[in-house]
């Protein structure tokens, strides 16, 4: 980009929300993946109007828009690879109306998921998707990658909650879909099909979310097992029995390790695996359930099974949950980490496959899943610096894709393609079925410049 | 009507066949369902696609609680089946016993379920399709969870025969529930029956379905028990050891408006109960242009029924409304001949209460006029579907 641009676009923000310093883009290079991509400018747009103006202009320039909420993204989804602009929209982040009678939350895409949750919960209300990371990333992003959380299994994952927005085109046209009525308008979904566009169809202004009403109770168990297979079939065979739990995570022995030097918790460090699950409703249900999960675990050879007599013990299992992947950075200073999803009753399988590939590669792959979906996250460690290290990495991870798609799985489950997986989409998808995908996101962004050629190459 | 042209293929590969014919002939396609439903004028070249042959159940994965199932079988066959094997598929519309499944779910007709148990997009994992450029497609498969880049079955469900066929399908199950309990209260007008539903929602009954109907609605049920009066119709399912704690808290919410409540325990009589107000509706639509979907807020929804059903009789003697009271959404089905002011006067009272009529297309604003016509072209470029992409 050159100057005359860049100083066309402080005629539309306050200079102040403009950066372009080696420093500042520096900033702007990186998401939750470790790769890199330097943007020409950083642009943080306060309002609509804005956004809409910035985008019209961009478009008549052939600019590439790297759209980004916090940046928490695990597929190098906001890697302004391509130069250009960084616009984030963090500082669009107004709660702009909570309905609670008819159950709609209106915000602007930069409001942090945690935060929202917070407004909600004194009233006895929640918005279902939480991903591990809610107390950083933006309901924007969560609604750019389809983002799910621990309890998606029963509840359903972000593009469930989805009511409606009003979102700038490629073009600058500001269009307003579905509403905030609790059906949408017109059955063709437009409004869904933008939940998991990844930034590459629109940039999001402002979102009409659905929220629930909070369970009267709940129930959250913790058991162990001396293997992973025995905990994976657990959890097949939890489901078969009729129970469809809020939560069903599965961690292994690295991984409760690491919690466990983060937290402290006194989780049993010799175990293989723990499986952490939840069911709620009304009162009177719970017993029952929990009744017959216990006998499935004991079918099933589980070592310890414990339930939380506390809230305060339900919240402490939680933190290890949700923080245990930034506690393995006391293991090694790297880690990447896949999102692959199989057939419930194929997860024994694929863990027995990156165990093996574990071994292979001689690399430490701690094995996280909410696994009563099947979505494992394999976090390989390793150390960025050493080349060879790397490599292996690379191939490690091709194997496990691999793997999954051979078991009649898929690539993400939740964290979206990107960059890190375009590579491998060409192993899940058909041509025909690719080509399709390509000219779907030219039917948007007909000069292809929303984050482009993220989850897969269009060309203009 | 006579209608010369109706295929009814036996195989994926020749329903590719014709659509790929209908291309290089540039013959207009559509689904029979449609004759019955919304009444097309066909000229000769049209093509019917009968999918009666592709009903055939693939898969019954028990480990992961899926189906895979050819799309032409029978939707209320589909869920008679599975029952029957202790599995639960929730959708549950007015063309159920009518209508295959590809049609229910390209034209995402409203399930009565809808809200308790989401809509099709959970419950769809995996699609074979034919798409109207002539390409056989596979997406998805058994997985709960997909983001594999752009969401083409979402786009699929509710494209109503725009861009492709839908010829195969694998489905998330859910276990059948423990047991079901239909409640069935009599209400002294529709607001009030309105204002109860409401009120349920708050209260963590989770209904699988919660209908309000005006008097002419509670006709659907056919049901010598049931006093004809503006109805609250609630069904409750899930676990045993919940339900009595769940009709009381029902109730205790419909006592103070002294409706007076049928309970229905018996799976058979629960079972007759739907069957005739799924059928009753189907024959209703079948006979009408005139049709309104609408959606409102649920706290506009009281005045707003108290007024359609006290203003419309002005413009058609009988109608019946149907709520879906769960997300707000319901019809209103004229019974006889409508006047002329019959679409603007709903149209009035909608708007006074910010309710929206369904057939709107969001398309309406200019910038994604441009993105359909372009969308409409990646799937159809020689624009063979019948249905154009415009509204039927
Ligand atoms: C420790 C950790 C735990 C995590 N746990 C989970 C988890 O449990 N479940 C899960 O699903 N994910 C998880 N993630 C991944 C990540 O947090 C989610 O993908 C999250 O939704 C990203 O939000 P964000 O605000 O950081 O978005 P970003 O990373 O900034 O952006 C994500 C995508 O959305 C697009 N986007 C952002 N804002 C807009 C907008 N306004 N309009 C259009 N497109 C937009 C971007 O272009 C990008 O493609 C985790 C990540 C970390 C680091």
């Amino acid at each position: 980009m050159n100057s005359k641009q860049i100083n066309y676009l402080k005629t539309i923000v306050d200079p102040k929300n403009i950066c372009t310093t080696k420093e500042e883009l520096l900033v702007y290079e990186y998401d939750a993946t470790l790769l890199k991509g330097a943007p020409e400018v950083i642009v943080f747009p306060e309002t609509t109007e804005q956004v809409s103006r910035i985008l019209t202009y961009a478009f008549q320039e052939n600019i590439p828009v790297t759209t980004r909420g916090a940046g928490t993204n695990l597929s190098g989804g906001t890697i302004p690879d391509q130069g250009g602009i960084a616009f984030v929209l963090t500082k669009m982040n107004k709660v702009l109306e909570i309905d609670f009678e008819n159950r709609v939350v209106v915000v602007e895409p930069g409001t942090i998921n945690q935060e929202l949750q917070d407004m909600l919960t004194p009233h006895g209300y929640y918005y279902p998707p939480d991903p591990a990371s809610m107390k950083a990333c933006t309901i924007g992003g969560n609604v750019g990658e389809c983002s799910g959380g621990p309890r998606c299994l029963k509840y359903g994952v972000t593009r469930d909650y989805i009511l409606g927005m009003e979102m700038v085109l490629s073009t600058g046209e500001v269009v307003v879909i579905g509403s905030k009525q609790q059906v949408n308008p017109d059955p063709l979904d437009i409004v869904k099909f933008m939940v998991g566009s990844e930034g590459t169809l629109g940039v999001f202004t402002k979102l009409f979310l659905k929220i629930k009403k909070v369970s009267e109770a709940k129930k959250t168990m913790l058991c162990t097992f001396d293997s992973v297979k025995d905990a994976s079939r657990t959890v097949a065979n939890i489901v078969r029995e009729g129970i469809v739990p809020t939560t069903l995570e599965l961690m292994d022995n690295l991984l409760i390790n690491c919690a466990e030097d983060f937290i402290g918790l006194g989780l049993d460090r010799t175990a293989d695996a723990l499986l952490l699950i939840e069911v709620d409703g009304l009162k009177e249900e719970l017993d029952g359930q929990v009744e017959v999960i216990k006998k499935v675990c004991e079918k099933n050879n589980v070592k310890g099974f414990k339930i939380a007599q506390s809230a305060k013990e339900v919240d402490q299992l939680w933190t290890a949950r949700r923080t245990v992947i930034g506690a393995v950075a006391r293991k090694r200073p790297s880690y990447s980490m896949q999102d692959v999803t199989v057939p419930r009753n194929k997860l024994p399988d694929i863990v027995e496959e990156i165990v093996n590939i574990s071994e292979k590669y001689n690399l430490p792959i701690g094995v996280l899943a909410h696994a009563g979906d099947g979505n494992l996250h394999p976090l390989v460690l390793f150390d960025e610096r050493n080349k060879e290290e790397v490599e292996k990495v690379h191939e490690a991870e091709f194997l496990i894709c691999k793997k999954a798609l051979s078991l009649g799985g898929t690539l993400s489950g939740e964290h979206g393609i990107g960059l890190l997986k375009k590579p491998f989409l060409d192993q899940e998808f058909a041509p025909e079925v690719l080509n399709l995908k390509r000219k779907i996101m030219l039917a948007f962004d007909s000069k292809n410049i929303l984050n482009p050629d993220k989850i897969l190459e269009v060309g203009k | 009507m006579v209608v010369n042209n109706i295929v009814a293929p036996e195989d994926n590969k020749e329903l590719q066949v014709i659509i790929r014919k209908a291309i290089s002939d540039k013959e207009k396609l559509l689904l029979k369902e449609n004759l019955e439903l919304n009444a097309p004028v066909l000229d000769e070249k049209t093509v019917v696609l009968d999918l009666v042959n592709l009903n055939k159940i693939i898969e019954l994965d028990k480990d992961n609680f899926t189906v895979t199932v050819e799309g032409g079988i029978n939707f209320l066959e589909l869920q008679t089946l599975l029952a029957e094997k202790g599995f639960y598929f929730p959708m549950d519309t007015y063309a159920s016993g009518h209508a295959s499944l590809s049609y229910n779910v390209l034209h995402a007709l409203p399930s009565y379920s809808l809200g308790e148990y989401g809509n099709y997009r959970e419950y769809v994992l995996g699609i074979e399709a034919v798409l109207f450029n002539g390409d056989l497609i596979n997406i998805g498969g058994k997985n709960i969870k997909n983001v594999s880049g752009l969401d083409i079955i979402g786009l699929m469900i509710g494209s109503q025969e725009s861009f492709g066929i839908i010829n195969n399908f694998t489905l998330r199950l859910l276990p059948l529930p423990e047991e079901k309990q239909v409640v069935i209260c009599n209400f002294k007008d529709i607001k009030t029956a309105q204002e109860a539903a409401l009120q349920l929602t708050n209260k963590g009954i989770s209904p699988a379905k919660l209908l309000v109907v005006n008097t002419s609605g509670a006709q659907l049920l056919e049901n010598t028990k049931i006093t004809k009066s503006p109805l609250l119709i609630v069904e409750l399912e899930g676990f045993k050891a919940s339900m009595q704690r769940r009709v009381d808290m029902l109730q205790e919410i419909v006592m103070p408006y002294g409706a007076p409540c049928l309970i229905m325990t018996d799976n058979t009589e629960i079972k007759e109960v739907w069957n005739k107000f799924r059928e009753n509706q189907y024959q209703l639509l079948s006979k009408t242009a005139d049709l309104i979907s609408f959606s409102g807020f649920y706290t506009k929804l009281p005045e707003m029924l108290t007024e359609l059903d006290r203003e419309l009789v002005k413009h058609c003697p009988a109608f019946t409304i149907i709520i879906n009271s769960l997300i707000g959404s319901g019809m209103i089905i004229p019974l006889g001949k409508v006047g002329s002011d019959w679409h603007e006067e709903t149209s009035k009272i909608m708007d006074e209460y910010q309710g929206k009529s369904l057939d709107k297309k969001s398309f309406k604003e200019p910038g994604m006029g441009i993105v359909q016509a372009r969308l409409k072209a990646a799937f159809d470029p020689a624009n063979i579907s019948f249905f154009g992409g415009e509204k039927v």
